[in-house]
């Protein structure tokens, strides 16, 4: 299989995945997005790692699996944070932080 | 060491409990304690001083060092401790003095709410003032210096709500720290050349430099400005009339009997200095003899009780420079000794004056004392024949030691002067005594509450009356004890304790019969009050001691202050300039504001776009 099929695939979920994160409100479903936008970007450094036959790709992509996975503990517990303050889950309403 | 660190350390000691503990402890336990630990320093200082006299006298030194102060530039400075036979006159009347008006004290101050801290602060000057004298070089003497500056500022503005307490305050540490910049610079430059600051290190060093060379005379000469501002030598003179704004008790022990002759000290300590720079020393007798005729001039009109005795301070110290420029270190010892006694009395009778009139310092307002306080009437006259050289009394012998040693070493002018002032010492001491004790009284409201002071201020004054007759004994004593401290030097071949020819000493005393005389005609017999001559013209500019603040005024405060004024104004104007640069940048900070508009999808959006247009730009140009 060629290399720049799979780098295309990668390409076509990083952008499904930046498509959800702006569109969705939902945090959740953003979280899911972003998730997505990870594991393209794994996906890529897995197809070129076997193209050019570097274990560097394959580790980066252990690496991408554990920070996401980091990112998941501290992620979660802020929107059940913020679904325990407020009725709705809305990534618009929340914006106290505006100048 | 044997007992110096206990000397030095029970004052301070003293200084630290009563600051600690001052808000707890009565007024009484407080002075009881302060007087108590002088009391014990004193006993101690005696001790050393006797172990001092065993010692054969080739090595009649007790030292030691503490610890290292500095190291890292040149050779290390410790924290030596030094006493030989000259810081040991010293200790005794700091210490002995000292002693005597803590316990005054306790009777002037017992009305005051702050006792605590007067007591504190007149503990930490005895500290200080030991430090000085027991340095064992010349950092650690700057320390004391600076130290006794200290507490003298905080005694002078003791009463810190008057605000012409705080301006004297103020004025005399300007003053004081004018002449520790001199001293600074001149214990540098010793330093610099011959790598030790200790006595030993550089006396030895300079037994073999010959006289002449311009370093040792400004060296010297930057010493002897810090001594100028210290003990009030004319230009430097003008804050000591005005430090008497303190207690009294603080007026007799820091601004008559000790730290105003720690000048005297150092200078003497010096000789080896003074006889390479001969130049130098020429110029401190001839400072002194003028500063000891100006300032008896500037007492002759004086209306405050206390400030009359502040120019006859400043004046008996120009005596001890006389004797210090003509090399007569000995007499000049002896003639701190014998005036720590009559001048701490005089400044300790007035104190009682001024307790028993409620304050009162004019001596308009005075008169006919002696029926409400014989005591303490009697222990004036002592200390003003003894001031005035009448023979019998302490004072005539060590001045007649100063102005016959003057004459003898060729210095004619200076005797002259000498001699002349000791007249003018006469006229303005016996009108003091006259205005205040003698004649009708002037006020009668505060005549009648006139009362004779209790014992606990009548004794101290008693006890130094008898030292001021008995005080004239030290004399042959000094001349054996210092002995071995100027031998062990060159430089010090008048320091013996001579009189001159016979005619000079009756040509003084005859002065200062004269001087009796007159103020007894003027005063007594003609009922002149205090404030007789001295309202307008000569009189009153004799009263502001010849203008010297208007001078000082219009030579120094008043470019300064013109220069402060135009430092501040290139200030404002920097900080205008400032000012506006921040609004500018807030200004449009506030500009940048909506941007931040607290919507994430937002934020994740221009992250976005900006990194697109990023890997665009590179997209295009490779």
């Amino acid at each position: 299989m060629p290399t720049d099929w799979v780098v295309a695939l990668a390409g076509a979920v990083f952008a499904v995945g930046a498509a959800g994160v702006l569109v969705r409100k939902n945090p959740l479903i953003m979280f899911m997005s972003a998730e997505m936008m990870w594991n393209a970007a794994a996906l890529a450094f897995v197809a070129y790692a076997r193209q050019f036959h570097q274990m560097t790709g394959q580790v980066m992509a252990f690496v991408i699996v554990a920070t996401a996975a980091a990112e998941v503990g501290i992620g979660l517990a802020l929107i059940v944070w913020i679904y325990h303050r407020r009725p709705r889950l809305d990534v618009d309403e929340i914006s106290e932080m505006k100048g | 060491m044997t007992g110096l660190m206990e000397i030095v350390g029970l004052p301070l000691l003293g200084a630290a409990t009563l600051m600690v503990f001052k808000g707890i402890l009565p007024g009484r336990m407080a002075g009881i304690w302060g007087s108590l630990l002088i009391g014990a320093a004193f006993a101690l200082a005696l001790g050393a001083v006797v172990h001092l006299g065993t010692l054969p006298a080739g090595h009649r030194v007790v030292t030691g060092t503490l610890f290292t102060w500095t190291t890292g530039f040149g050779p290390a400075i410790g924290w030596r401790l030094y006493l030989d036979p000259l810081s040991a006159a010293w200790i005794l009347i700091v210490t002995g003095v000292g002693f005597l008006i803590h316990v005054y004290s306790n009777g002037y101050m017992a009305d005051d709410p702050d006792i605590g801290r007067f007591f504190a602060e007149l503990n930490l000057f005895i500290f200080a003032m030991l430090l000085l004298v027991l340095a064992g070089n010349l950092a650690i003497l700057l320390i004391g210096w600076a130290l006794v500056g200290l507490s003298s500022y905080l005694l002078i503005g003791f009463w810190y709500e008057r605000p012409s307490a705080v301006r004297a305050a103020k004025k005399a540490f300007v003053v004081n720290t004018l002449g520790d910049v001199g001293m600074l610079i001149g214990i540098v430059l010793l330093y610099q050349r011959f790598g030790t600051v200790s006595y030993s290190g550089l006396f030895a060093a300079m037994q073999h430099a010959g006289p002449g060379s311009a370093f040792f005379t400004w060296t010297a000469i930057l010493l002897y400005i810090g001594t100028m501002a210290k003990s009030a030598q004319f230009p430097l003179h003008l804050w000591l009339a005005d430090a008497m704004e303190g207690p009294t008790p603080v007026s007799a022990l820091i601004h008559a009997a000790t730290m105003v002759t720690a000048g005297v000290y150092l200078m003497i300590r010096l000789y080896p200095l003074l006889r390479l720079a001969p130049g130098v020393a020429e110029g401190i007798g001839a400072i002194g003899a003028f500063t000891a005729l100006f300032a008896a001039s500037a007492a002759v009109f004086q209306r405050d009780i206390k400030r009359a005795l502040a120019y006859s301070t400043v004046s008996q110290l120009g005596y001890m420079f006389i004797a210090v420029g003509v090399g007569a270190y000995a007499a000049g010892v002896f003639h701190f000794m014998t005036h720590a006694f009559f001048k701490a009395l005089l400044f300790l009778a007035a104190g009682s004056v001024i307790h028993a009139l409620a304050g009162e310092q004019d001596m308009e307002r005075m008169g006919g004392l002696f029926r409400k306080m014989p005591v303490t009437a009697v222990s004036f006259l002592v200390a003003t024949l003894a001031i005035t050289g009448i023979p019998g009394f302490s004072g005539y012998f060590s001045k007649e030691a100063i102005l016959g040693q003057a004459f003898q070493s060729g210095h004619a002018v200076l005797w002259a002067v000498g001699a002349f002032t000791a007249g003018l010492t006469a006229f303005y001491m016996f009108r003091v005594f006259v205005l205040t004790f003698l004649g009708e009284p002037r006020d009668q409201a505060l005549y009648e509450h006139a009362h004779e002071a209790p014992w606990v201020m009548t004794v101290p004054v008693v006890l130094l009356a008898v030292l001021s007759i008995a005080g004239d004994g030290l004399g042959g004593w000094l001349d054996r004890w210092l002995a071995p401290t100027f031998h062990a030097y060159l430089g010090a071949a008048a320091y013996a304790i001579r009189g001159g020819p016979l005619w000079t000493t009756a040509v003084a005393v005859v002065l200062a019969l004269t001087g009796i005389a007159a103020a007894g005609l003027v005063y007594a017999v003609q009922k002149k009050g205090a404030h007789a001559g001295n309202e307008y013209g000569v009189g009153a500019l004799g009263l502001q001691a010849w203008g010297s603040d208007a001078v000082w005024n219009w030579a120094a405060v008043v470019p300064f202050k013109l220069l402060g004024n135009g430092v501040r104004r290139v200030n404002t104007g920097f900080v205008a300039v400032l000012d506006r640069v921040a609004g500018e940048v807030t200004a449009f900070a506030d500009d940048l504001r909506p941007i931040q508009t607290g919507q994430l999808r937002r934020y994740v959006l221009s992250m976005m776009v900006g990194t697109v247009v990023v890997l665009a730009y590179f997209l295009v140009r490779f």
